[in-house]
C-alpha cells in the first residue's frame, strides 16, 4: 500500500517535472512563451497585490487622521492638556487644505501628532506638501492667504492622512472659549473619530459603489490571468497531442499540461511580486484622492496575499485543464480537422444567470443590503456577472460571425473567415476589456443615478461666479460688519457684495417665575441689511432705510405646497420682540426689547443664497439698530468677475485677512456628499484605466504571440505579393470586430447590472452616456494602440525566414 | 548581359546570412515554358536562390533581371506587385491561408489583383477542375488531404496566370503517388499557359519532370546539362 502510494507520488512528481521542462526548455521559442505568459501573469499578480494592499493603505490613513481627531470631546472644561482648536475651511484651487488654529489653553497643551511643538502667535507648522506649495510660484496666492505667519516647522508623516495632504497648525491667540467654530481638547485621537460615526454604514449606496467597484476591478484581472495562461496554447495543444499519440495515458497528459501551468504561473507570481515593489514607489507618487499614499503603507493584506499566492497557480491548473478538453489524440496535424464544433449556450448563462439569482432578492425582495454577508453576496453576484460576460462572448462571436458572408475586400474576408474558423483567440483576447468596461458602465450608472439624489440644496443658487462668505453663531468678528462687506467688496476680482446680519428673536420672556415660557424662545430668523441686500431675500419692490418686511416660506420654486405649515405664523406688526434672547445656557435674562413696525410689510420670499429658517423679520438698519444683535451671523453674497477665475482666491484671502474662521462657500462645494461620490467615482475610474492599461499590455502579448503563431502564413502570403496594408487591415478587422461586439456585451450588461444595482438601493436611472462613450471610447483605444504596436512584428514576420523548412 | 530569349536571369548573385554564405556568385537563367529543377543538400542554398530570383529577398550583390525589369532595382511594393501579376508560387506545405475556403485560396491572388469576387472565384473554380480537386471548393484546408491541399495549392499558384512559378519541394510532404501527380499537374498545366517553373527539389525522381537541372552546392551553381555538353 504504501509502496504504490510512493509510486504514485513519483509519478505524479516526474509528470509534473516534465510538464516544467516543457514550459522553460524548448530552446528561445519556448522561452519567450514562457516569458511572456509570466509577464501576462505577473501583470495580473501585481494588480491583484496592489488590490490587497488597499485595506492596509487605507487603514493606515484612517489611523492616522484619528491619531490626530480634533472633534467634539466630552470634556470642554479647560486643564492642563487643554488647546483651543478652530478648523478653518479655506480650499485652494479646489485642493482641501486641512487648517487649524490652536492656542494653548493649559500650561502643558496637547501637541497634534507629527508636530514638534506648538507654532506661536504669527508662526505656522505646515505639511511637507503645503509648504512646498506656499514655496512655488502655484502658491503665490497662497502666499497672500498666511501674510506675515512663518512657517516654523514641518508636520511629520504620522500627522499626514498622505504624502500629498495640505495641512497645517496655525497659532493663535484671539480664541476666546469653544463654541463658534472652536473647540477645546485635551489629547488629539481621544475624541470623536469620523469612521466611528458610522456614516459609511449610512451610506450603503456609496458601500455598494465600492464593493462593485473593486468587484468591477478584479474580476477582468482574473480573467485576464486566465488568458496569460494560455499563451503559446495552440503548440502546448499540439505537443500534449504528440504525447498522446505515442501512448501517454490522459492522466498523465494533464499532470504534464498541469506542470506546465504550475511552471508559468509560479514564474508568474515571482514576476508580480518584482513588479509590485518596483511600482510601489511610483504608483505612491501618484497624487490619489488628494492625498497621495505613502509608500510604507503599500502593504499587501498578508491573507489577501497568500490568498493570491494559492489561488493564482490553482487558478493556472484549472484553466489549462479546463481547456484540454478539445485535446485529441492527432498525428500533428496531418490528419484532417473536423470543421469547428458550434459553442453550446446553455451553461454559459449559468454564470450571469447565479449572479442574477444572488442579486435579485436584495433588488426586487426582502433581502436588506445590511452587514458582511450581504456585502459578500453582491460582490460574489456582481462578479458571477461579469465573468458570465467573459463565458457568453465566444458564443455570441460565433453566432455573429457565421452570418458574415465571405464577400468584401480582401482584408476583411481574411479577417472574417479567420473568424469564423475559430473565434476562440479572438474571444480570449477581448474578454478581459470586456469584463472591465461592464463593470465599469455598471459602476457608473450606479454612481450617476446615486449622485442625481444628492442635488444641491434648492434655496442655493448653483451660479459659479457667486460665493458665499459666513460666520459663526457667536463668532466676533474684529471687523465691524459693514466694514467686512466693504472689504468683501473691495477685494480683487469681486463684482458686488452683499451683507446680511442673521440673528433670531422671539416673544419677550415674561421674566415672571413661575410663569412658563415659549418651547422656542427664538422662532423668527431675523435679518438686517440695506435694501439691495434685504431684496436677495424677499421679492420687494418698494424700500427705504427704515422699512420692515415678513415673509415666510424657502422661495424654493419646487416648493408647491408653499410654506412649511409646521412653521410659526408671522408675528403681527406691532408686536413687541425679543432681539437675540438666546435659549439655553446661552439665554439673556434681559435682551433688547424691539418692536416690529405697524408699517411691516408681507413680502413673498425669493430662492436666494442666504442661509435662512423659513419664517423672516426682514429689516433695514434704520428699522433696527444691527448693534442691538447680540450674536449675528454675517454672511455676504459675493458676485465675481467671470473673467477672474482665481477671484475665489481673493476672496478667501480677504476673508482669512479678517478672521480666518470665515467660511468661504464656493458653489459645488461642501453641497451634501457629493465630493465623496467624487472621491469615489474618480478612484473607480482611476482603477478601470490602470485595469484597461494592463488588459492592454496582456491584449499586445497575445496578439504578438498569435501572429508569432502564423509566421510561416505571413511568410507566404507576403511571397505571392499580398500588400502589407491588405495584412495590416486584416489584423485591424480580426480585432475590431469581437471588440465592437465585446463592447456592445459589456455596454448591455453593465447597463443591466448598473439597473439592477440602482433597484438595490432605490434610485432612479440617468444613464451618464457621455461617460459610457467616453469608456468604451478607451477601450476601443486601447485595442487600436495594441494593432498599431502589433503592426511593426507584423511587418518583421512578413519576411522569407518563415518559409524555410530546412 | 541576361542570355538571349530568357525570361527570368540572374547573373553574379552573392547572399550571406552573418558568416554563411548561401549564395556565391550565381548565375541562372529559364526561358518560358521551361521547367528548371534546382538541386541540392539541405542548407547549400537552394531556397535562397529561389527567394532573390524571385525577389521575395534582395542578394548583397548581383542582378535579377525579369524580362527588362531589374528586379534588384525594385522597391519593396514594386517587387511585391511584380509577385502579385507575373510569379507564382508553391511551398512544401501548401502554405494556404487555413481560414479561407479551397475556392477562396485559390481565388486569393486574383482578388489581391483588384479581379470581382465573383470573377475571381469562376477563374478559381475552373482551376479546382483542372488540378482535379473541384470537390474541395467549400472545405477549409485542414479538412482536405494532404494531397489535395497541395493541389490546391498549385491551383492558386496557376490561378492569375503567372508568367514564371517557383516551386519550393513542391511534393515533399507528399507520398510517391501524390507528388507525381501532382507534378504532372503543375508541369503540365506551366506548359500549356507556357509559364517558366523553377522547382527547387532534393529529389530525383521529382527533378526528372524538368528540362533542366542545376545544382547548387556550397552556395555555387552548376549546371548539369552544361556539364553534359
Amino acid at each position: 500500500m504504501e509502496k504504490s502510494r510512493r509510486h504514485l507520488v513519483r509519478r505524479w512528481c516526474r509528470d509534473l517535472a516534465m510538464g516544467v521542462r516543457f514550459a522553460v526548455g524548448g530552446g528561445r521559442e519556448g522561452w519567450v512563451r514562457t516569458a511572456l505568459t509570466a509577464l501576462g501573469v505577473g501583470l495580473g499578480v501585481a494588480v491583484l497585490l496592489a488590490a490587497a494592499a488597499v485595506p492596509h493603505v487605507v487603514g493606515a490613513a484612517v489611523a492616522r487622521d484619528n491619531a490626530r481627531s480634533d472633534r467634539l470631546t466630552e470634556d470642554a472644561r479647560p486643564d492642563a492638556h487643554s488647546l483651543l482648536v478652530a478648523e478653518t475651511h479655506a480650499p485652494y484651487r479646489e485642493q482641501p487644505v486641512r487648517g487649524r488654529l490652536v492656542q494653548p489653553d493649559g500650561e502643558r497643551p496637547a501637541v497634534p501628532p507629527g508636530v514638534a511643538r506648538l507654532p506661536r502667535p504669527g508662526e505656522m507648522v505646515a505639511s511637507p506638501a503645503l509648504a512646498a506649495l506656499l514655496a512655488s510660484p502655484d502658491g503665490t496666492l497662497l502666499r497672500d492667504r498666511f501674510h506675515g505667519i512663518r512657517v516654523v516647522g514641518k508636520i511629520e508623516d504620522e500627522g499626514l492622512a498622505g504624502p500629498g495632504e495640505l495641512a497645517y497648525y496655525q497659532g493663535t491667540d484671539r480664541l476666546t472659549d469653544i463654541g463658534a467654530g472652536v473647540t477645546r481638547v485635551h489629547a488629539f485621537g481621544s475624541g470623536f473619530h469620523a469612521h466611528e460615526s458610522g456614516e459609511t454604514s449610512k451610506q450603503p449606496e456609496l458601500l455598494l459603489a465600492v464593493l462593485v467597484g473593486c468587484a468591477a476591478l478584479l474580476s477582468p484581472v482574473a480573467v485576464f490571468i486566465a488568458v496569460a495562461v494560455r499563451f503559446g496554447a495552440e503548440r502546448r495543444d499540439r505537443r500534449l497531442a504528440a504525447l498522446r499519440l505515442v501512448g501517454t495515458d490522459r492522466a498523465t497528459t494533464r499532470r504534464i499540461a498541469a506542470g506546465e501551468a504550475l511552471a508559468g504561473s509560479l514564474l508568474g507570481l515571482l514576476t508580480g511580486t518584482a513588479l509590485f515593489l518596483a511600482a510601489r514607489y511610483p504608483i505612491a507618487r501618484i497624487q490619489m484622492l488628494n492625498l497621495g499614499i505613502f509608500p510604507s503603507d503599500v502593504v499587501p493584506d498578508a491573507r489577501l496575499a497568500t490568498l493570491v499566492a494559492l489561488a493564482v497557480p490553482v487558478c493556472s491548473v484549472g484553466v489549462a485543464l479546463f481547456t484540454m478538453r478539445r485535446v485529441t489524440v492527432e498525428p500533428l496535424g496531418v490528419t484532417r480537422s473536423a470543421p469547428a464544433v458550434r459553442r453550446r449556450l446553455w451553461w454559459r448563462l449559468l454564470l450571469p444567470a447565479a449572479g442574477t439569482a444572488l442579486l435579485w432578492p436584495m433588488a426586487f425582495g426582502d433581502a436588506a443590503l445590511v452587514g458582511n454577508k450581504a456585502g459578500a453576496q453582491v460582490v460574489v453576484g456582481t462578479s458571477l456577472l461579469l465573468l458570465g460576460v467573459a463565458a457568453v462572448l465566444p458564443w455570441l462571436l460565433d453566432a455573429v460571425v457565421s452570418r458574415f458572408g465571405g464577400g468584401g475586400i480582401p482584408s476583411w474576408q481574411l479577417a472574417v473567415r479567420r473568424l469564423q474558423l475559430s473565434t476562440t483567440a479572438a474571444a480570449r483576447s477581448v474578454s478581459g476589456i470586456t469584463v472591465a468596461v461592464a463593470g465599469a458602465v455598471a459602476v457608473q450608472l450606479l454612481l450617476a443615478g446615486v449622485q442625481s439624489t444628492d442635488v444641491p440644496l434648492p434655496h442655493r443658487p448653483s451660479d459659479r461666479n457667486q460665493v458665499q462668505v459666513a460666520s459663526w453663531h457667536g463668532q466676533r468678528l474684529d471687523s465691524p460688519s459693514p466694514g467686512m462687506f466693504q472689504r468683501l467688496r473691495d477685494t480683487t476680482g469681486v463684482r458686488d457684495a452683499h451683507g446680511v446680519l442673521f440673528d433670531g428673536a422671539g416673544p419677550v420672556p415674561s421674566g415672571k417665575p413661575g410663569l412658563a415660557e415659549a418651547t422656542d424662545p427664538e422662532p423668527y430668523s431675523l435679518a438686517v441689511g440695506d435694501c439691495d441686500a434685504l431684496r436677495r431675500l424677499a421679492r420687494i419692490d418698494r424700500c427705504a432705510d427704515g422699512d420692515v418686511f415678513l415673509s415666510r416660506g424657502s422661495g424654493a420654486p419646487e416648493d408647491p405646497t408653499g410654506p412649511d405649515p409646521e412653521a410659526p405664523r408671522l408675528p403681527a406688526p406691532g408686536t413687541r420682540l425679543a432681539v437675540s434672547p438666546g435659549y439655553g445656557s446661552n439665554a439673556v435674562r434681559h435682551p433688547a426689547v424691539w418692536t416690529l413696525p405697524p408699517t411691516a410689510r408681507t413680502v413673498s420670499p425669493r430662492a436666494n443664497f442666504f442661509s435662512l429658517g423659513s419664517t423672516k423679520i426682514l429689516a433695514t438698519p434704520g428699522a433696527l439698530d444691527p448693534a442691538l444683535l447680540r450674536s449675528p451671523v454675517a454672511e455676504a453674497e459675493v458676485h465675481l468677475d467671470p473673467g477672474r477665475p482665481d477671484a475665489v482666491e481673493h476672496v478667501r484671502n480677504t476673508a482669512a485677512r479678517i478672521d480666518p474662521l470665515l467660511h468661504v462657500t464656493a458653489p459645488g462645494a461642501g453641497l451634501g456628499s457629493d465630493s465623496v461620490y467624487d472621491t469615489v467615482s474618480s478612484a473607480l475610474q482611476a482603477g478601470a484605466v490602470g485595469v484597461l492599461c494592463v488588459i492592454g499590455a496582456g491584449l499586445l502579448i497575445s496578439v504578438l504571440e498569435q501572429l508569432r503563431e502564423r509566421r510561416r502564413l505571413l511568410s507566404a502570403l507576403d511571397a505571392f505579393g499580398t500588400p502589407r496594408g491588405t495584412l495590416g487591415r486584416s489584423v485591424l478587422w480580426q480585432t475590431a470586430v469581437p471588440v465592437v461586439l465585446g463592447l456592445a456585451l459589456a455596454v448591455g450588461c453593465g447597463l443591466g447590472l448598473g439597473l439592477l444595482l440602482l433597484h438595490l438601493v432605490g434610485k432612479p436611472v440617468l444613464p451618464d452616456w457621455f461617460g459610457i462613450a467616453a469608456l468604451t471610447g478607451s477601450a476601443g483605444a486601447v485595442i487600436l494602440a495594441v494593432t498599431a504596436l502589433s503592426l511593426p512584428l507584423l511587418w518583421r514576420l512578413m519576411r522569407p525566414d518563415g518559409l524555410r523548412t530546412e | 548581359m541576361t542570355p538571349a530569349g530568357s525570361l527570368l536571369a540572374a547573373e553574379g548573385l552573392h547572399k550571406a546570412f552573418g558568416r554563411t554564405t548561401a549564395l556565391d556568385g550565381v548565375d541562372f537563367s529559364i526561358h518560358p515554358g521551361e521547367v528548371v529543377a534546382v538541386l541540392g543538400p539541405s542548407g547549400s542554398g537552394k531556397s535562397t536562390l529561389l527567394h532573390c530570383l524571385a525577389g521575395i529577398v534582395l542578394p548583397d550583390s548581383g542582378t535579377v533581371r525579369y524580362g527588362d525589369h531589374d528586379v534588384t532595382g525594385m522597391n519593396d511594393a514594386q517587387r511585391s506587385a511584380l509577385r502579385r501579376s507575373d510569379f507564382g508560387f508553391v511551398f512544401q506545405f501548401g502554405q494556404l491561408v487555413p481560414e479561407l475556403t479551397c475556392l477562396e485560396n485559390v481565388a486569393l491572388p486574383l482578388r489581391l489583383n483588384g479581379v470581382k469576387r465573383k470573377e475571381a472565384q469562376r477563374h478559381a473554380r475552373e482551376w479546382l477542375e483542372r488540378l482535379e480537386v473541384e470537390d474541395t471548393a467549400g472545405s477549409r484546408p485542414g479538412e482536405v488531404s494532404g494531397g489535395q491541399g497541395q493541389r490546391v495549392a498549385v491551383a492558386r499558384a496557376l490561378a492569375a496566370r503567372p508568367r514564371v512559378i517557383f516551386a519550393d519541394e513542391p511534393t515533399g510532404a507528399l507520398d510517391s503517388l501524390n507528388g507525381e501527380r501532382v507534378m504532372t499537374l503543375l508541369t503540365d498545366a506551366a506548359r500549356d499557359t507556357n509559364a517558366a517553373v523553377v522547382l527547387v527539389t532534393h529529389e530525383a525522381r521529382v527533378a526528372a519532370y524538368s528540362d533542366r537541372e542545376i545544382v547548387v552546392r556550397d552556395g555555387k551553381v552548376k549546371d548539369m546539362l552544361a556539364g553534359l555538353l
